[in-house]
Formats: C-alpha cells, sequence, structure tokens
C-alpha cells in the first residue's frame, strides 16, 4: 500500500472539496500497482485468518501501519506520536474494513498470518502487550478524533475487563489466538457494529456441548470461541430470518457473513433494510473489483456464488470491496452512532453532496424498489412440501456438512428499526438534485407488509383476503411462458359455465359493447409487440358497414331465429338432403304440372275451338320480317355461297332448329353452297347432321361445309371476317374445305342464328359496317326484343320462333298447310303460354295481397 | 339400331332432367353432368381439331420461316397465360391479358360506336316512322333515362326528394322499363314454352313408339 496523502488532506485539500461541481471521490484510497493486473480474490489465495488478520491490523483509515508511508513525515505529528499507541482502532464500519482488505494486492497486504498463535498480528496491535501511550499534540487532533481517542480508552478499559472475565473460566484460552481474543473484545457492544451485530443476529445454531468446527479454513475446537459466541443463544427466528439466512447462504455462509447490513436487515424494519440487500445483489454480479474500486460498477454477469459451494468467506470477502465504491448510509450512520459530531465531520452531508453531484449515480444505478421487492419475494419463495415441515435448526455449513435448507416462512413479527438513518439516507438520496433514486411513490412502501402478504401468499393456512379468487390461469403469469394472445387462445374453448366470475363479467360487459367496439378490442389485444409500436390504427366500423351488419344480423333471426338456431336448422336441412330425402316444392310441381299438362293437352283435347291464338300462317307476308329474309335466300344466285352463322346453344336447338331445316331446305333448292360456322361447336356439330340429312345427294366440303368453330364475340367475329381465308381452309373436322375464298363479299347472303342478342348485336357492329352482303337473322323469341333494333338496322330480315319456322316450313312447301302435328306443337305452345301467363297472373296477385296485408299489419 | 338407342338415350337422359320438378337429385346432376362432360369433352376435339391443328399446320408445321415465327407468337403469348399461376413470374401473363384486352376494348367500342350508337341515334328519325311511333320512342328514351338520374334536392328531413317534373318523367320511364322488361320476360316464357313442347313431343313421340 503506497499512499502518499496526509489523511487530513482530504478534509483540507481544496481539490477535495466536496462541494466543488467538479468533485469526484478518490475511493481508490489504495492505489495497486499498476503493473499488477486486478485479479479477484479466490478460495485458494484467501485464507480466513489472512483476512482477519489483516482487518485487525488496520488502523482507522483502512491504513496498514506497517506500510512505509504510514511512517513518513506527512503524518502529522500528534499522529505519530500516538501511532504505535493506537492499539484499538476505532470501531470498523464495515465498509471501512472491506475496504481496507485491498484484496486485489492480496500479497501486499495480508500480513504473515498464523490462525492459532499471534505470531502475524502486528506487536502494536497486541492490546496486552502494548500500552497506551499518551497523545503528544492534543491540539492538532480533530475533536472528533478526540473523542474517539476517548472512546478508545473506555473500550480497552472494558475489554480488559472481558479478557479477565474469559481467562476466570479457563476455557482454553491459550488455544484462542491473539487476534481472536481481540476480536473478542470487539464484541462488546460499544465497540463495534461491525461485529457485534452480526453476530448477534446471525444464529449460527451451536450446540454449545459439541461446538466443533468441522470448516477446514478454521480449524478452532469450540472452546476456542470466545464466551460471548459461545453463551450466544441462538435466537428463535423469524421465518423471514430464516429465509433471508438461506437467501444468503446462497453466496456466502450465513455464520460468517459479519455484513452489519444484515444485521441490520434481520433487526430493523424491512423498508430500512432492503436497499441494502439489492445493494448485495449488485455487488454479487461484480466481477472485477478494480472497477468497483474505481467507482465504475458495470455489474456484469458473474456467476453466483452460489454455485461453488465453497462454503467460505471468499464470497463474502470478494463481494465487500465493492463496498468500497457505494454511498452506503451506514458509513454515515455508524459514525453517527459512534457520536461524531456533526458539525465537525457530517459523513451523511458528505455523502449526500457526492450523491449530488452525480459521482454516485455513475457508479450504480437507481435504485428500483420494485424490483428490489420482486426479487427479494423470488429469494423468500419456499417450496409448499416444506410448508408442513417445523422449521429446523440453523446450522451453518462450517458446522454441518449438510447444506442449509429452506425453511419455511410463518406470520413474520417485523422487529422495530434500529435507527432512522436509512430513511434519512434514502430521503436525501431521493431529492430532486441528486437523482439516485426515483421518486418516493404516493403512498409509502411498507415492504414489511409486503413481505408479510408474500409469506401469507405462500402460507396456505394464513387466512385469505375478502377479495375474490384470482383464476387459475392468472396466478402464475410469468412473461417467459404466458401471453396475452396465449391467455385469449386459452380461454377461447372454456365453456361459458367453466368461465370465472369476473370473466363472464366481462364477457357480458363485451357482449353489450357496439360490434364496432368490440371488433376494435379483439384485433388489438393479439395485435403483436412489434405493430403495437407502430402508429395505431383504430379499427373500427363506418356507419355503413354498421348497418350492414344489422342488415346481415337480421338476417340470422328471421322467423325470430337466433343466429345458433338458423344455423342448426340449416344444418339439419343439409343433414336431410344428405340422408336423399327429397323436399318437394309443391309450387313448383304445381307450376310444372299444369305446363305440362297445358302442353301435351291439344294431343287429346281440341283446343282450336278454344280461340286461343291464332295459327302459324302458310306464307310470310310480303313485307314482313320473315318474308324479307325468305326473299334474300330466294334471290340469291345459284352456286353462290350463302354464310350461316349458328351461334345458338342446344338449349334453343328445340325452337331454332324449326328455322335452320327450312333454311337449309331453301338454299339446297337454290343451289347454293351453304357455308356453316358457328360460336357454339356442339350446335355446329348438330347443325352439320342437319345439314347432311337436308343434303341428300350433296357431299360435305363440295355442295356445303360444315365450318371451323369461331370463338371469341367480338374479337372472334372481326378475326374471323379478317382472316377469312385462312380460317375457311378446314372444316369442324380438320378436314380441308377446298374453298377459295377472298372476302364476305363472295358470299350472296349472311344468315345469323342464335339465341341471344348479344350475338346479332356483334355481327350488325363488327360485320355489317364492313361489307354490302345483306344479313339475316334467325332468332329465338326470347331474344328477339333487344336484336330489333339492330335487325331493323340491318335491313328487317328475320325469322323468329317456332311461328315462323312453321310458316317457313309451309312457304317452301308451296304454301302447304302445316302439319298436324306442328299444328298441335303450335297449340300446345299456345294453350301453355296462356297457362303460364295465368299463373304469372296470379303469382302476382298474391304478391300484392301479401304486400297488403303485410302493411296493414 | 344406333339411331334408336340414341333415341331412347336422350328419352331417359330428357326424363331425368325433368325430374329436377321434384327437386334437386342424384338423376338430375347426373343427366347434367353427362352433358357438360360431354360439351366439355367435344369442344376440347373440336377446338384442336378446327383451331389448333390448322394453325400449327399452317404455321409452325409449314417449313416457312416467317410462317414459323408467327406460329409461335401466340404460343408464347398462351404460355405467359399459364404463368399467372407461377408465382415471381405471374406478372408476365400480364402481357398476354394486356393485348387480348387492349384489342377486345378496341374493336368492341369501333363496333359499338359504329353499329349501335350512330343507327340506333338515327332509328328515330327514319321517315317510315309515324308521328306517334317516334314521340312515343323519344319520350320513351328520355323518360327512362330519367329514370337512372340519382340527382334530388334535400328535404328538411333530410330524405332527398326529386323535383316533379322530374319525378313524372322518372315514373313515365319506370313504366316503360317495366312493360320492357315484362316483354322481355314473356318472350322468355316463350322460348321455354316451344322448347318443352318439343321435348314433350319427343318424349310422346317416343312412348307412342315404344307402345
Amino acid at each position: 500500500m503506497t499512499d502518499n496523502r496526509n489523511p487530513n488532506d482530504w478534509l483540507n485539500d481544496p481539490q477535495d472539496d466536496p462541494n466543488r461541481d467538479d468533485f469526484m471521490p478518490d475511493w481508490n484510497l489504495f492505489d495497486d500497482d499498476p503493473s499488477v493486473p486486478p485479479t479477484r480474490a479466490t478460495s485458494e489465495d484467501l485464507d480466513l485468518d489472512d483476512l482477519f488478520a489483516e482487518l485487525s491490523s488496520l488502523d482507522a483509515e483502512g491504513r496498514d501501519p506497517d506500510s512505509p508511508a504510514v511512517a513518513t513525515d506527512e503524518i502529522p505529528a500528534w499522529l505519530q506520536a500516538s501511532a504505535p499507541q493506537e492499539v484499538t482502532p476505532p470501531p470498523l464500519t464495515d465498509f471501512d474494513g472491506f475496504a481496507a482488505l485491498d484484496l486485489d494486492a492480496p500479497a501486499r497486504s495480508a500480513p504473515p498470518t498464523a490462525s492459532s498463535s499471534g505470531e502475524g498480528i502486528p506487536p502494536w496491535l497486541d492490546t496486552q502487550e502494548i500500552a497506551i501511550a499518551p497523545v503528544g499534540n492534543k491540539d492538532d487532533v480533530p475533536p472528533w478524533l478526540a473523542e474517539a481517542d476517548e472512546t478508545s480508552e473506555r473500550v480497552i478499559a472494558e475489554n480488559d475487563a472481558a479478557a479477565e472475565a474469559f481467562d476466570t473460566r479457563g476455557d482454553a484460552q491459550s488455544v484462542l489466538p491473539p487476534w481472536l481474543q481481540d476480536a473478542d473484545d470487539l464484541g462488546a457492544e460499544e465497540a463495534n457494529a461491525y461485529d457485534a451485530s452480526v453476530f448477534d443476529a446471525l444464529d449460527f445454531g451451536v450446540d454449545e456441548s459439541s461446538q466443533v468446527f468441522s470448516a477446514p479454513a478454521a480449524p478452532a475446537p469450540s472452546s476456542a470461541l470466545p464466551e460471548w459466541m459461545q453463551t450466544q443463544q441462538a435466537p428463535a427466528l423469524s421465518p423471514e430470518e430464516e429465509a433471508l439466512m438461506q437467501l444468503l447462504g446462497e453466496n456466502s455462509l450465513p455464520g460468517e457473513s459479519t455484513d452489519p447490513l444484515l444485521a441490520e436487515l434481520l433487526q430493523g424494519e424491512g423498508g430500512a433494510a432492503m436497499p441494502d440487500l439489492d445493494l448485495l445483489n449488485v455487488l454479487e454480479q461484480v466481477d472485477d473489483p478494480s472497477q468497483v474500486r474505481t467507482g465504475m460498477l458495470s455489474t456484469p454477469a458473474a456467476p453466483a456464488a452460489a454455485e461453488d459451494d465453497i462454503p467460505d468467506f471468499e464470497a463474502l470477502f470478494a463481494q465487500q470491496p465493492t463496498l468500497e465504491a457505494e454511498p452506503d448510509p451506514d458509513l454515515g450512520a455508524l459514525f453517527a452512532r459512534d457520536d461524531v459530531r456533526e458539525d465537525t465531520h457530517d459523513f451523511d452531508a458528505l455523502f449526500e453532496q457526492q450523491a449530488a453531484v452525480g459521482a454516485v449515480p455513475e457508479a450504480e444505478p437507481p435504485v428500483d424498489l420494485a424490483a428490489l421487492f420482486d426479487e427479494t419475494r423470488d429469494r423468500f419463495t419456499v417450496e409448499p412440501a416444506e410448508e408442513t415441515a417445523p422449521p429446523p435448526p440453523y446450522t451453518s455449513s462450517l458446522i454441518s456438512p449438510e447444506p442449509p435448507r429452506r425453511t419455511a416462512m410463518s406470520a413474520p413479527a417485523p422487529k422495530p428499526a434500529p435507527s432512522d438513518d436509512y430513511d434519512s439516507f434514502l430521503e436525501s438520496l431521493r431529492a430532486e438534485d441528486s437523482g439516485v433514486l426515483p421518486p418516493p411513490p404516493a403512498e409509502p412502501l411498507d415492504l414489511s407488509s409486503l413481505l408479510s402478504d408474500a409469506a401469507k401468499a405462500e402460507d396456505p393456512t394464513a387466512p385469505r383476503s375478502d377479495a375474490p379468487p384470482l383464476p387459475e390461469f392468472l396466478r402464475d403469469v410469468s412473461v417467459s411462458d404466458a401471453s396475452a394472445a396465449a391467455l385469449l387462445r386459452g380461454q377461447q374453448d372454456v365453456p361459458l359455465e367453466d368461465l370465472p366470475e369476473e370473466l363472464r363479467f366481462l364477457r357480458d360487459e363485451l357482449a353489450a359493447v357496439t360490434p364496432a367496439a368490440a371488433v376494435a378490442v379483439v384485433p388489438a389485444l393479439v395485435q403483436p409487440p412489434a405493430q403495437s409500436a407502430a402508429p395505431r390504427t383504430v379499427v373500427g366500423l363506418t356507419d355503413a358497414q354498421r348497418r350492414s351488419a344489422d342488415v346481415l344480423r337480421g338476417l340470422s333471426v328471421v322467423n325470430g331465429l337466433s343466429g345458433d338456431e338458423a344455423r342448426t336448422r340449416g344444418q339439419a336441412t343439409t343433414q336431410r338432403r344428405q340422408r336423399g330425402l327429397l323436399r318437394l316444392n309443391i309450387g313448383r310441381v304445381l307450376v310444372a304440372v299444369l305446363l305440362i299438362a297445358a302442353v301435351v293437352a291439344p294431343r287429346w283435347v281440341d283446343v282450336a275451338g278454344l280461340g286461343l291464338g291464332t295459327p302459324p300462317p302458310a306464307a310470310f307476308a310480303p313485307d314482313s320480317a320473315g318474308g324479307l329474309a325468305y326473299d334474300l335466300i330466294d334471290a340469291a344466285p345459284p352456286n353462290t355461297l350463302v354464310l350461316i352463322s349458328v351461334d345458338y346453344s342446344a338449349g334453343a336447338i328445340g325452337e331454332l332448329d324449326a328455322v335452320t331445316v327450312p333454311l337449309l331446305r331453301q338454299a339446297f333448292a337454290q343451289r347454293l353452297r351453304p357455308v356453316l360456322i358457328g360460336s357454339d361447336p356442339v350446335t355446329l356439330q348438330h347443325v352439320g347432321r342437319l345439314a347432311d340429312e337436308a343434303a341428300t345427294w350433296r357431299q360435305r366440303n363440295r355442295h356445303y361445309v360444315v365450318g371451323r368453330y369461331v370463338l371469341g364475340e367480338a374479337v372472334g367475329t372481326q378475326a374471323f371476317i379478317q382472316n377469312l381465308p385462312e380460317l375457311l381452309r378446314t372444316d369442324i373436322d380438320g378436314l380441308p374445305t377446298n374453298l377459295r375464298v377472298s372476302g364476305l363479299d363472295e358470299f350472296s347472303a349472311i344468315v345469323v342464328l342464335t339465341d341471344r342478342s348479344d350475338s346479332v348485336r356483334v355481327w350488325a357492329e363488327q360485320v355489317l359496317p364492313l361489307t354490302r352482303v345483306p344479313l339475316a337473322f334467325g332468332l329465338t323469341v326470347g331474344a328477339e326484343p333487344l336484336a330489333r333494333p339492330y335487325i331493323a338496322g340491318a335491313g328487317g330480315r328475320a325469322w323468329v320462333g317456332l311461328r315462323d319456322g312453321l310458316t317457313y316450313a309451309a312457304q317452301l312447301d308451296d304454301g302447304a298447310l302445316i302439319p298436324a302435328d306442328s299444328a298441335l306443337r303450335w297449340s300446345g305452345v299456345t294453350l301453355g303460354a296462356v297457362v303460364a301467363a295465368i299463373l304469372i297472373a296470379l303469382g302476382s296477385l298474391l304478391g300484392i295481397m301479401q304486400i297488403v296485408l303485410r302493411r296493414r299489419r | 339400331m344406333l339411331q334408336e338407342i340414341g333415341l331412347w338415350a336422350g328419352f331417359i337422359l330428357t326424363l331425368m332432367v325433368f325430374s329436377y320438378v321434384l327437386g334437386d337429385n342424384v338423376l338430375y346432376r347426373l343427366a347434367v353432368y353427362v352433358f357438360v362432360g360431354l360439351s366439355a369433352g367435344y369442344v376440347a376435339v373440336v377446338t384442336y381439331n378446327s383451331v389448333l391443328y390448322p394453325w400449327l399446320q399452317s404455321t409452325v408445321l409449314s417449313g416457312e420461316l416467317l410462317q414459323i415465327i408467327l406460329g409461335f407468337v401466340p404460343l408464347f403469348l398462351g404460355a405467359l397465360l399459364i404463368l399467372k399461376g407461377a408465382g415471381p413470374f405471374g406478372w408476365l401473363s400480364g402481357l398476354s391479358m394486356a393485348l387480348l384486352i387492349g384489342v377486345g376494348a378496341a374493336v368492341a367500342l369501333v363496333g359499338a360506336v359504329r353499329g349501335t350508337l350512330i343507327p340506333l341515334a338515327l332509328a328515330p328519325a327514319r321517315p317510315e316512322l309515324s308521328l306517334p311511333n317516334f314521340l312515343f320512342g323519344v319520350i320513351g328514351v328520355v323518360c327512362s333515362l330519367f329514370y337512372f338520374m340519382y340527382i334530388a334536392n334535400p328535404t328538411p328531413s333530410g330524405k332527398p326528394r326529386r323535383s316533379l317534373p322530374v319525378a313524372g318523367m322518372a315514373l313515365i320511364g319506370e313504366a316503360v322499363l317495366t312493360i320492357t322488361l315484362g316483354t322481355l320476360y314473356a318472350s322468355a316464357v316463350l322460348t321455354s314454352l316451344t322448347v318443352l313442347t318439343e321435348r314433350v313431343g319427343f318424349i310422346v313421340s317416343r312412348l307412342g313408339a315404344g307402345g
């Protein structure tokens, strides 16, 4: 240790003025050799006896008296004169003492020690051999140190008395090393809170009759223990204390934990001691002591000391250097307990100022009381299986080879706080200008009560509150294995009766809100976090959408059926249909039977006398559409081509065949060469067969051509007339047609047979403007009304339906009467039309009556 | 013999289709499926024989380079249409679709102007039309257009209301449209009855021939 600074310089040097803005406390009072890398003390290079010996050899300022720096002239005269006589150091606080250990340089700091002898103890520390020398220049001594001097004298006197009492028992006094004898002296109440408080609080559970330390680190007989340790009956620890002992046992041996903070924690209220617990947790994570000493707590993830399962002081002392950088309130509090006058050196105020200038926040993040509580609560978690077992007496691992077991917590009885120093210090840290701690909550956090609640939550025998019990899925909600979406998914399949009362209430509330709110809520719950971070857009229904939803909802409740009932009924209907049961539609059957009867009736019943309609004429009127069409074909030059486009579907065969057959007959009769094309290959093949029947002796692809299938509506028709020679090269069967056609003008007539008005429009639009060839149309009755304008624009030549077909056939037969079969058919159509008209009228009347009755209701 | 078999097959299939009067049943569906299947198969055969094979024979199989290149153009465009469901290359089908829609729209537009708009606009002015017919045609067209006019004045109650002249003309147009649609419906009924009589006559003739 090379400290060349005057111990009083930090009080007098303006550079170290804590009031300065740029003040940075020099915590590294014991500078190491920069060439020596900082290492953490391990169990191999750290000896318990060495540590205690070193601890005992340190002076009040944490200095090694053997260091050469102590003997320099920098020491004031009063201190030099009194140095050999400073046999009883002022009470070492936990911070001072552990800071003085300087674990980074154990070779230099640890003096030669022997656990069983006093060889390693400096002579000036040997209280039995060194007499107290008077202080030379009392004027240079600060008043507070002078008081400490007086206190030292008083403590020495008391220690002597205690040593005499110890000797009177004659319990192997010689076995005790001198340093332990001195340590016995340190157990005086006024001497030090460091040892006494901890050892009083910690229950070693040592049986006095057979106290044998089994730990190899300190192999001392039980008789070597001081009286105050032997006679110290293990107090009945409260469950909290036992749990805390177990907590400490995970990181260090409870029996060897000499931290007065722990004593404060065990004896005081939880609210005062809990921050120190967090401090210990931070210290556990400190891996590099050098960082700690320099005030740079990076809190790396260090392996837990408990994992080493080395029940020695390593973990504890390895943590203690971190206290060097901690502005723990214990320092000020303990100094205050030592009756240090605040007007001289107020360490509380000093640390408060240091925290205010931001030195401390750089070393440690602000204390999170909530996280502290959670962490403490987790550590206090006990296993249910052990709750019923009586808490076994605590035995240190130094004594028993068995590892410490967790014990159950019963109703804790918080002990009063020994002092209010922690509270005052925490209040000072919470100051706005310090920023060390977050502002206190609106209501003071009663950690003691929280701990009690935690204990009650784990204790099945504890009385329950009146609050409703939480559902099972909410009792164990952890971030790792549960999410909101998972909760929702988990509750989706739960029957309604199995839902908890709270969730059932929420469900009713959700159903009471508008559908838009329901739609808006559910996606928000299952929204992934990444999306929720983005600007949120409210998903909802507009007014129009809501009205549509109402309409749909109303449809589901038609006839008083709810959605579920309608769905059930629909499923039943489907099942009946799947069973093959025909569901007769009486109305449809009735209409069908009536129409069929009307159509068939003329075959057995003479309906001509009823005067229903007029039979088709035997010839077309001269200026009629049929007559014009007939004249067109009749006027076509022989051996010329007639283009016939068969564009009707198979459903219209029964009607348009009545036109197609007379047309083919006329064409063949006029020695024309029909060229058949079509947009429906089925119908085209059918018409080709009709042409074959009408051709008699004529041959296909010589006297007539059943051409190719033209597809594509307007585009196909346009392509056909643009590329006519190529497309008429082959027939429908792919055979050559032997036609030599260059364009439409080579045709004498174009006839379009269709059941769709659109086909008429296409031919009128795409072909008629491009050619002078006259067009004629053969239409069904259903297509005729809409095709009439185009027919009129194309010359007005058209045959429409069965009626014109029958007339066309009769006219081809030189005005012969319509065949009897055709007449009966026409009579059937007429009677059927009448029946259909009656049915339509009745249906319309019934519909009107229903509307009127509904309005009256 | 084959003709008789065909006629009886047609008779049975006709009865199966008529069975739909009793409701949707397997016989009706079977008849429909047979007809659709035969139609689709026949269309495929006809398309190959009447469209594809002649095209390939005249272009790709002609041996002439220019014709071969010309023959591959529609094949290439057709192959692009197949890529419509091929994921990342689906956009290539847009080239063929653009060509089809563009050409179709152009052809239809020219034909509509030339074959529909101009002739129908000049039709009421034909000299052979009488004045009543001319007036009826003009009034019917104008009133029908007014019926589809959705411009109205707001009322204090918030419900829009047409002005009286517009409402009157729209009412006339509604009557014209109703008569027109009724006519079309009646025409469709007549067509259906014609086909029905043909089928019933066929069934009766078959039954007579069988009896």
